[in-house]
């Protein structure tokens, strides 16, 4: 049992330091281009293993409870600092279990920044967990030769068949309870699981152009300016430029498949078209491996503007999107212009263009 | 032993204090103890909550003079309470306001549908878990069928070769 959670914790921190990575990359990391679903992949795997763990982390807890009411509760400095990493792996680890479920149903009932603590608390659980596994290193069973455990050990007393059926009945109940709820969550990535995923807040193919969202224009109050005839891209840089949206669907496009990928879980892979961005910027004098930054029509929030290293810059299937599924996005998906990169969070594929700048 | 005791402490040690820093760097001491707070509440919540109606429950369900249903209730109740909990968020939401791809999350009528469609996974999962059990040499002496009497490692008791110690992961 706790190695099967031992293993869905540590896929979840490893996944979510991955992701972390991508979405506050600092000024020496250049996100990778490819694989494209590479996003896809890890922060599917993330909310995945994050729902196991919860049946999982309950069943584990349940075991060990009786040991909460020990007593002595401590008999040493040793025991004392035990039971220190233990409470804080406990805290730490439901901590990030109850926010990164509500943070999958974007619901926020504190009043702290979400990102910031989940971050935080999982190095917390991490180094608690490493603490708690240091001090039960010595207990860890023997599994050949002499000494305690070995083969020259008496044959222990057998126990009674019930209780062996009792344990696997509740080993089978936690175990099928992480399956059931993996089954009935991953319908949000895995298109054929849909009609299952009554516990996923999105599915793969609902929404507008058969694609989810997670703002729309309404709720980024960009609606009244989508229409606005005098709507400009601007492109800042030696040659600066600024595009109707009829000028830039005259420029060479290019149709390629991507996955827009969130960080809450849901993923969908669709058909986008527009112009690639190294174009638009070679067009606007940028140098070779120059980055950018794209800006969009949302007045406030942090994802209003995001960065594009040199790699997914000059990679060819990073576009300035003008279509999905070979029809105008729609506004809740970025019409009139959106960014859309292989290998990219979704909150970093910035909605509702109307600049971007050459680093 | 001791190095990897050695290695495992000072990594522990990196992760916490670099998790404190980041804590304290990114959200503040106001936001700190913001986080603090949800820290403890969350093991309140278990503890406190969560754990005594689990327990209690057992406890009843284990009393019960009916002798078939509790082992199909006990599986659907953990299923249906984990379900629950993982929607009870989805429920509070406002996402879902003005966001017609956001999907109505699972009703109670659902949540049923679903607990009895997966008692036929649990179902077969205990029957798989029954198989390899009466397959292996030894089965039927393994550990403790009551929460908190389970710790023995299956592997670890094959043919009384090796004894069982304790399961030293959380």
């Amino acid at each position: 049992m706790g190695r099967w959670l031992g293993a869905a914790i540590a896929t979840c921190f490893l996944t979510g330091l991955w992701s972390h990575l991508l979405q506050h990359p600092p000024g020496w990391f250049d996100l990778p281009a490819s694989p494209a679903w590479g996003y896809q992949l890890s922060q599917g795997l993330h909310v995945a293993s994050g729902f196991a763990a919860v049946p999982l982390l309950l069943a584990k807890l349940w075991v060990v409870y009786p040991r909460l009411f020990a007593w002595p509760p401590l008999r040493s400095l040793g025991h004392a600092a035990e039971r220190a990493s233990v409470a804080a792996l406990v805290a730490a680890v439901i901590f990030e279990l109850v926010t990164g479920v509500a943070n999958a149903a974007q619901w926020y009932p504190w009043p702290f920044s979400f990102t910031a603590a989940h971050y935080a608390v999982a190095w917390v659980a991490a180094g608690a967990l490493c603490l708690h596994l240091a001090a039960r290193l010595p207990l860890t069973p023997r599994r050949a030769g002499g000494g305690p455990g070995g083969a020259g050990d008496p044959e222990p007393d057998p126990e009674p068949a019930g209780v062996a059926q009792g344990r696997r009945r509740f080993l089978a109940t936690a175990f099928g309870t992480a399956g059931a709820v993996t089954l009935l969550s991953a319908g949000q990535t895995v298109r054929p699981l849909a009609p299952l995923a009554v516990l996923a807040p999105r599915r793969a193919g609902v929404g507008p152009q058969r694609l989810p969202v997670n703002k729309t224009a309404a709720q980024a109050g960009v609606r009244a300016a989508l229409g606005d005839p005098a709507y400009r891209l601007r492109v800042i840089g030696p040659r600066s430029l600024a595009l109707t949206l009829a000028e830039l669907r005259e420029l060479p496009q290019r149709t390629v498949a991507l996955p827009i990928a969130c960080v809450e879980g849901w993923s969908s892979t669709v058909v986008w078209t527009g112009v690639p961005l190294r174009e638009l910027l070679a067009l606007a004098g940028a140098p070779t491996g120059a980055s950018a930054r794209v800006g969009s029509l949302e007045r406030s929030g942090p994802y209003r503007t995001s960065m594009v290293g040199p790699t997914q810059a000059a990679h060819p299937d990073t576009l300035i999107a003008l279509a999905v599924g070979g029809a105008p996005l729609h506004p809740d998906h970025g019409y009139p212009a959106r960014l859309i990169a292989p290998n990219r969070p979704g909150v970093l594929q910035t909605k509702w263009l109307t600049r971007i700048e050459v680093i | 032993m001791r190095a990897g005791r050695v290695l495992l402490v000072l990594a522990g040690v990196v992760a916490l204090g670099f998790g404190v820093w980041s804590l304290l760097a990114q959200a503040g001491v106001t936001g700190s103890k913001d986080v603090l707070t949800w820290l403890a509440a969350g093991v309140v919540g278990h503890d406190g909550v969560l754990a005594p109606v689990v327990f209690g429950t057992g406890w009843l369900l284990a009393r019960s003079r009916v002798r078939r249903v509790p082992r199909l209730l006990g599986p659907l109740l953990v299923l249906t309470g984990v379900c629950l909990l993982l929607v009870v968020p989805a429920w509070q939401s406002p996402a879902g306001a003005g966001n017609p791809t956001v999907h109505p999350a699972a009703s109670a009528g659902q949540l049923v549908g679903a607990g009895l469609a997966a008692v036929g996974v649990l179902g077969a999962a205990h029957l798989v878990a029954g198989r390899l059990g009466a397959g292996r040499p030894g089965a039927g002496r393994l550990g403790a069928g009551r929460p908190g009497a389970g710790r023995l490692s299956g592997r670890a008791r094959r043919n009384g070769a090796r004894r069982a110690a304790s399961d030293p992961s959380p």
